[in-house]
């Protein structure tokens, strides 16, 4: 029996996109894995850093065909100014990844633009814009710690998990970057955001440097050279505010093609008849170093706290349930997925239907290729299409919102709007702040609900371009319901301006994608997380160690 | 300065936002512009006079909502379209003619009174593009105002003549290829723009307009203020 990839209205609900997990195709993992399998070679080209620990370095990434550079400023940034929020000034690190090798005129001519951020110019030479700061109190430690000849302490690395934290890396012409659409076609920048998970690595690798760098600076020759198990512990941070909610709102495609392809992967895993005894164990491995990446996960947030305690709870009563049942015979990855269904939360039901992948790189890497749009520029409104035919689309998305009272203060309570001060995305109460004048088109359920509404004053055998002239206003909605008609995992199913929205879902459905961890909101609008974690170092990659870098070792360093 | 084309899309589409066109017409006029900067033409040029036009201070603080923006939406006589109570506005002719590519014949429909007739040529283009992928017979369309002409198959094109940021009467024509009738000198394609200053500025003016302004409760609430983020 073949198993049917699960329904847009279980899995477009905000709570579960809310609660999904990294997998086999999460970004960060098809980087490395493609990196180790192509023997990528990794170069530290410069290191013009002093004993202050300000300067810049360079970082090539050597592919088949291209290299690309990070080039890295740090800078000697007074505590003061330190600042997470897209309101900041000045951090202690800035970067950019530049397209080959860049000569001494362009990190000049970065030197003077690349640390003032969105108030600096780059070129169509450069592919992403990057910053980080400091995590005040482990950069303290390790540093100390090394400078007096000790390694640092393993338990306070883990529950921070990094020594610095990106607070946005801007590609796709931001800034006057290069187009996603001119690197859209090379092979290894084909899949989303890959040119924006590289430029991560290589911070990583950086940040490992700079740190060695100011403890030998500190502490002479006395100083520890940081073990290298320990300095796989620490990723690389990144608080995440609201600008990413809209994105997954602005690429109804794109984002589809994220959920068809992880939700193809799992109905092929679910559709085997029989799990091979290597399987199983793999599978059971995994889930064990599972539990050891959920108990190193730590957030002060009081609704995640409550998630992570029943994801514990799920993770015992999962593996009570592989004790006391075969993996083996009888479709067993979907009699699990469909125990999950009825015995653990959705945090629980997501974790699980990643891990399950994991032994079936042959049935799910392919589904990578899937995840990138590549037509979004060309589509054009079906004028043709008969007003019964966009009717039934928009009832496919929206039979949920049709129903709602759309002018209930419940109902519309919030609205998107873009600050003045510094163009970014926020999100404001409606009756409460003069900001609905300035709304942005965030909210595709109503949307799409008062254009149904519209359209039942029309014929169902008109043609959509009859209403289209007499109604623009509704012009948005008729493109996004052509545009997504097959797209069916391209519309939330919920409502993003209700009283009741958490936007920090709608940030994890897309971090978990890029394949971060130890998610942990700091109120109900931004976040942090860690990316890289347990991965290998950019001289360490290989195709041993590539893959399930996310999961920790077994018996590793104990805390 | 050059300006990445995805930076060129995102600012018109506020801008043209910013004169009280839905979101909707906004996205295409935005894709319009950034097809012209594809093809050579200074698109940020055509959408500010445009914008202009219709708005004549960027400055003046004005709701969405009480636009006047419909007096410049076609009304549609057999195959004469024209605006009844001013200027045809070429973004919302142009969605229109792109939405209409079914009922568009061989006969030339004329267009009336048109603004920056540039935005227009998108929008033809994806009618021809259309009529080549349905099998319709008809392959090419021209557009010709006093002065200029433009052809395309949808996916190639020329243009002769210059800029105008206005044309008394836009003739567009979709017909067959005719025998050795290959399109002549294509357009180049670029991947950068390169809008004056002042064009530049203009349409950031504009766009601004679109932005809410800076309150203190916005600051702490809007953006989610929530535990520290310096620890």
């Amino acid at each position: 029996m073949t198993v049917q990839r699960r329904e847009p209205a279980t899995v477009m609900r905000l709570k579960r996109l809310g609660s999904l997990h990294q997998c086999r195709l999460s970004f960060m993992r098809i980087l490395t894995r493609r990196m180790a399998r192509e023997q990528w070679k990794f170069e530290r080209l410069d290191f013009a850093i002093n004993k202050e620990g300000c300067g810049h370095a360079v970082y090539t990434a050597q592919g088949p065909d291209r290299t690309y550079s990070l080039i890295a400023f740090a800078h000697n940034l007074p505590e003061r100014s330190r600042s997470d929020r897209v309101i900041a000034e000045a951090w202690d690190c800035t970067f950019a990844l530049f397209d080959g090798v860049p000569t001494n005129d362009d990190i000049e001519r970065l030197a003077a633009n690349v640390p003032l951020q969105e108030a600096g110019r780059i070129s169509e030479s450069e592919l992403t814009l990057s910053r980080a700061n400091k995590s005040v109190r482990l950069w303290k430690h390790v540093i100390e710690a090394l400078s007096q000849g000790r390694q640092p302490d393993v338990e306070q690395i883990e529950s921070v998990g990094y020594l610095m934290r990106t607070t946005a890396v801007y590609g796709s012409g931001k800034f006057g970057a290069k187009d996603r659409e001119m690197i859209a076609n090379r092979a290894e920048t084909q899949a989303p955001f890959q040119a924006e998970m590289l430029t991560v690595f290589l911070i990583r690798s950086f940040v490992l440097d700079l740190a060695q760098h100011c403890a030998n600076a500190l502490g002479g020759e006395h100083t520890a050279e940081l073990c290298p198990a320990i300095a796989r512990k620490l990723g690389i941070g990144n608080s995440t505010g609201l600008g990413m909610a809209p994105f997954i709102v602005n690429h109804p495609v794109l984002f589809n093609n994220w959920l068809m392809a992880r939700e193809e992967a799992i109905a092929r895993v679910r559709s085997l008849p029989n799990a091979t005894h290597t399987d199983t164990e793999f599978f059971l491995t995994l889930l064990e170093r599972t539990a050891l990446l959920v108990s190193n996960w730590h957030s002060k947030h009081p609704l995640q706290q409550q998630k992570l305690s029943r994801l514990k709870a799920d993770m015992e009563a999962l593996q009570l349930f592989t004790l006391k049942e075969s993996l083996r015979e009888n479709q067993p990855w979907h009699r699990l997925l469909n125990w999950s269904e009825q015995s653990l939360t959705e945090e629980g039901q997501e974790l699980l239907a990643s891990l399950i992948l994991e032994p079936y790189p042959d049935l799910v890497d392919g589904l990578e290729h899937c995840m990138a749009d590549s037509y979004s520029g060309s589509f054009r409104i079906d004028g043709s299409m008969l007003i019964g035919q966009v009717r039934k689309l928009l009832q496919r998305d929206f039979e949920w919102a049709l129903s709602l009272d759309w002018s209930a203060p419940e109902c519309c309570a919030r609205a998107w709007y873009v600050s003045e001060e510094k163009q970014e995305p926020r999100l404001g109460e409606r009756f409460e702040e003069a900001i609905a004048e300035y709304e942005q088109p965030l909210a595709p359920a109503r949307d799409a609900s008062n254009a149904y509404k519209a359209l039942a004053a029309y014929h169902q055998d008109q043609p959509i371009s009859d209403f289209l002239l007499a109604h623009p206003q509704h012009r948005k909605s008729i493109r996004r319901a052509q545009l997504t008609e097959h797209a069916p995992y391209g519309e939330i199913r919920d409502n993003t301006i209700s009283s009741t929205l958490m936007p920090i879902d709608m940030l994890r459905a897309k971090l978990s994608f890029f394949g971060a961890t130890n998610f942990d909101p700091r109120s109900d609008r931004w976040l942090r997380i860690c990316m890289y974690t347990g991965a290998p170092y950019p001289q360490e990659l290989s195709t041993s160690n590539a893959d399930h870098w996310v999961y920790p070792e077994l018996g590793s360093i104990a805390s | 300065m050059s300006y990445s084309l995805n930076e060129v899309e995102a600012l018109t589409k506020k801008a043209t936002r910013s004169v009280g066109h839905p979101w909707g017409i906004a996205e295409e006029s935005a894709k319009s512009v950034r097809w012209l900067c594809e093809n050579g033409i200074d698109g940020c040029a055509v959408l500010t006079t445009y914008l202009k036009e219709v708005k004549t201070n960027p400055a003046d603080e004005q709701s969405f909502e009480s636009s006047d923006i419909v007096f410049h939406s076609p009304s549609i006589t057999g195959n004469t379209w024209a605006a009844p109570n001013g200027r045809l506005c070429p973004l919302l002719s142009g969605t229109a003619v792109s939405d209409r590519a079914h009922v568009f014949t061989g006969t030339c429909v004329t267009l009336r009174r048109v603004i920056a007739p540039y935005l227009l040529l998108y929008f033809c283009t994806l009618l021809a593009r259309q009529h080549c992928s349905s099998n319709h017979p008809m392959h090419i369309v021209t557009v010709q105002w006093q002065g200029f002409q433009y052809t395309t198959d949808g996916i190639i094109m020329s243009t002769a003549g210059t800029l105008d940021n206005y044309a008394d009467e836009v003739c567009i024509k979709p017909g067959v290829i005719k025998a050795g009738g290959i399109i002549q000198t294509p357009q180049a394609q670029y991947d950068r723009a390169t809008p004056t200053t002042y064009d530049w500025k203009t349409l950031n003016t504009f766009a601004s307009r679109t932005y809410a302004p800076a309150t203190e409760e916005s600051r702490l609430n809007g953006a989610g203020a929530g535990l520290s983020d310096n620890d």
